[in-house]
């Protein structure tokens, strides 16, 4: 093959690693071959961060914490986030209705090597008129947790829930309500302290109505709103005060029992490892887990609603 | 209530989808609404038809919470779906180690308790049932708490009782001490089975742990290893569960089986060549080798029968070689064959699978030969006084069930009319 002296000839001979730019790109084969290497870059960085590696080995900013508060604590997923915990934190205080199973976690996180652990009872569907932070440290006999987890929640359990007042007020109060106010006690106390991290725990569902069970979606996308307002305030406060908001897709717990399929349902203790790892890490912002409810929730975002009538789940 | 596919760890039957309710707490009523025939069923690890419901599967893995735990006598109370595995995670660190474990850690304790399991230490430490101290029994008629004291009969009706007298939902048992979270090793090798039964004998002793692994894969030579098995005397604690590994649970089934006799030959021959003489390593290494890979994906969707049969004392050298003829007659893929000891320890249950004497269990891919093979071993095991582990069964004819286990009676006396399976089904045709 004869030498390509001109710039034509080395063009033609080598298209693919031609080199030299040319005063127009658009005209060069080669950029067709960088806009395909940006995409496969940008896939694999999306990979690499949402790899559980990429996490570990450039996180380090994780906040300590010693101790956690967990309201909802008789959970499938609070129960296996706190088992998750065990070797993290000393001091656990678990906040629930049912004074029988709250006595069974506890005795079970003690055995299980957790060296304190305190209980109290807690009702998120009434009104209580004392400051929670205040009624937790009594109860600890010291201050309140660096760290709380708010994990209560309900789903209602037909698709016709939204027409009974009863359950949508019932529903409101106990997923949206009682949260929120929960949450003004905790932020002011770690606002005041200028430390704390808040984890609540949301749904994927909030991302977007659909025609079952939207009343569930609302009520965790009020939360989802505040929370988001949330974060950006601490964000711009402090380093160490952190909102984290874990969305869950499809979880198998009782709460979802009755619901004949799932798509992708993952274990509760899948999630509440991924819970207790996210706390660890000191991560911030919405959180969703497993990870590809993300990009999958990024897309029912955008459906425009006549391709809802498809989503039957 | 929803529909889970469920089938047997060995894939026979094939998996169908079934009517399941998830109890989540000890004390909540587990009975669905409908009067439909129930039978708890835990990670379903059983290798037969024993682990699935007629009509409605009661889930109960969700009961993984522990009770008490006394450190200073090793007494443990935990609900019945926390998994051996688990068990272990917490109670190694603290001294205390489980007497009985079987060959996976994806074991519940009422799957345990349902079946009396025993293992590599049976020749000291017998059965589960012996170290069980009471338990918890849901019956559709009430709760009661049952211990071998009280209520003797129905204590000993529920070990080993198939999970067919009622739930267990909490059970106490105690506990052995042990050293170390680690675990010595010792393999002996033997080249025949008059050595294997000369070997045996003078390896156990209180507190160690015996198996024996044989490799069948050329016609009429009988090799393989006994592993002896002992915590290490190094009095660590081990730093807590987390340093500890979990147990892992595969969900991995291959489309067509790799256990081909070749393969099984070069598999054989592998692990022949690459055991270490002398290891020091992780008790899960010990306990539950079947975890560390996908063992029963490995079969295919057809799955693979295990037959394992206890031979009685008198006849057992006889009776292991004509079973050794006829699998080589056959000309079957055996890539799993374990020989084990059975010492005369008796057991508090009433359908036991352990007597003394020989027990072999043997992995076979199912094909139509294997499975007309292992009926003829069968019929010949049940002729000779033998027995079949009703826990590994898919195989046995009613008439040989009831020969091997005449107390089946006194059983069917104490199950709970609500409750069935569908090997109790098969083996006696009650409903």
């Amino acid at each position: 093959m004869p030498l390509a002296k001109t710039k034509e000839q080395r063009h033609r001979a080598f298209p693919a690693i031609h080199t030299e730019r040319t005063t127009d790109p658009f005209v060069e084969g080669s950029t067709m071959h960088l806009t395909g290497l940006n995409i496969i870059c940008s896939l694999l960085g999306a990979v690499f961060i949402h790899s559980n590696f990429a996490f570990r080995t450039f996180a380090g900013r994780g906040m300590h914490f010693d101790s956690i508060v967990i309201v909802g604590a008789t959970s499938a997923i609070a129960q296996a986030t706190a088992r998750h915990l065990i070797e993290h934190c000393s001091c656990f205080v678990l906040a629930a209705r049912d004074y029988e199973r709250l006595e069974l976690v506890a005795t079970d996180l003690r055995n299980r090597g957790a060296q304190r652990v305190h209980t109290l009872l807690f009702d998120a569907e009434h009104r209580w008129g004392y400051d929670f932070v205040e009624r937790i440290s009594t109860l600890t006999g010291g201050a309140f947790p660096d760290a709380a987890l708010i994990a209560h929640g309900i789903l209602p359990q037909t698709t016709e829930a939204f027409l009974d007042r009863e359950v949508a007020q019932q529903v409101i109060q106990i997923n949206t309500c009682s949260v929120i106010a929960l949450c003004a006690d905790i932020c002011r106390h770690f606002e005041e302290r200028g430390r704390g991290i808040l984890a609540v725990i949301s749904s994927v569902a909030a991302d977007r109505g659909r025609m079952n069970n939207f009343l569930y979606s609302a009520s965790k996308a009020a939360l989802d709103t505040y929370l988001d307002g949330l974060c950006i305030r601490w964000r711009s406060r402090s380093h160490e005060l952190r909102v984290l908001t874990i969305k869950p897709g499809y979880v198998r717990t009782p709460m979802t029992a009755h619901l004949q399929r799932m798509f992708g349902a993952a274990s509760p203790d899948r999630v509440g490892r991924a819970i207790a790892q996210l706390l660890l890490r000191g991560s911030r912002g919405k959180r969703y887990i497993p990870w590809w409810w993300r990009p999958l929730m990024a897309v029912v975002r955008s459906l425009p609603e006549r391709a809802m009538l498809f989503i039957r789940q | 209530m929803s529909h889970v596919h469920l089938t047997s760890w060995t894939g026979i039957p094939p998996p169908r989808p079934y009517r399941a309710v998830t109890i989540e707490w000890t004390q909540q009523n587990p009975f669905p609404d409908r009067d439909a025939l129930v039978l708890p069923r835990g990670y379903g690890r059983s290798y037969g038809d024993g682990c699935l419901p007629c009509d409605t599967a009661i889930l109960t893995h969700r009961l993984d919470r522990i009770r008490s735990f006394d450190t200073e006598r090793g007494i443990i109370a935990v609900e019945a779906g926390i998994s051996l595995g688990e068990l272990l995670r917490i109670t190694i660190p603290r001294g205390w180690v489980l007497p009985v474990l079987p060959g996976t850690g994806a074991v519940s304790i009422g799957g345990a308790i349902a079946n009396d399991i025993h293992g590599k230490s049976h020749h000291w430490a017998g059965t589960i049932g012996r170290w069980i101290e009471r338990f918890e029994l849901v019956r559709s008629d009430g709760r009661a708490l049952i211990a071998p004291t009280e209520q003797s009969e129905l204590f000993s009706a529920t070990i080993g009782g198939l999970g067919l007298t009622g739930i267990v939902t909490w059970a106490e048992l105690r506990l052995h001490p042990c050293t170390s979270a680690k675990m010595e090793t010792l393999t002996i090798p033997f080249a025949s089975l008059d050595e294997y039964f000369a070997l045996v004998p003078e390896n156990e002793r209180e507190g160690n742990y015996v198996v024996a692994w044989c490799d069948l894969s050329r016609k009429g030579r009988v090799r393989g290893m006994i592993h002896v098995s002992q915590f290490a005397d190094d009095q660590c604690d081990g730093g807590g569960s987390a340093s500890l590994p979990p147990v892992r649970q595969w969900q991995f089934r291959l489309p067509l089986s790799i256990m081909s006799r070749p393969a099984v030959r070069i598999l054989n021959a592998l692990r022949w060549i690459s055991a270490p003489r002398q290891h020091r390593g992780e008790y899960t290494r010990i306990f539950f080798p079947l975890d560390r890979l996908p063992w029963n994906g490995l079969f295919g969707r057809r799955g693979f029968f295990q037959l394992q049969a206890v031979l009685p004392q008198e006849s057992e050298v006889h009776l292991l070689r004509s079973i050794l003829r006829r699998l080589w007659d056959a000309h079957l893929p055996l890539p799993l064959v374990v020989l084990k000891h059975f010492a005369p320890i008796p057991s508090p249950g009433m359908l036991s699978f352990p007597m003394a004497g020989t027990s072999i269990a043997v992995d076979v891919p199912n094909t139509s030969r294997a499975r007309s093979t292992l009926e003829t071993i069968t019929a010949e095991i049940a002729e000779s006084g033998g027995r079949v582990y009703p826990a590994k069964d898919v195989l046995m004819r009613p008439e040989q069930f009831q020969r091997m286990y005449p107390q089946w009676v006194q059983l069917e006396r104490y199950r709970d009319p609500r409750f069935c399976s569908q090997f109790w089904q098969r083996v006696t045709g009650c409903r």
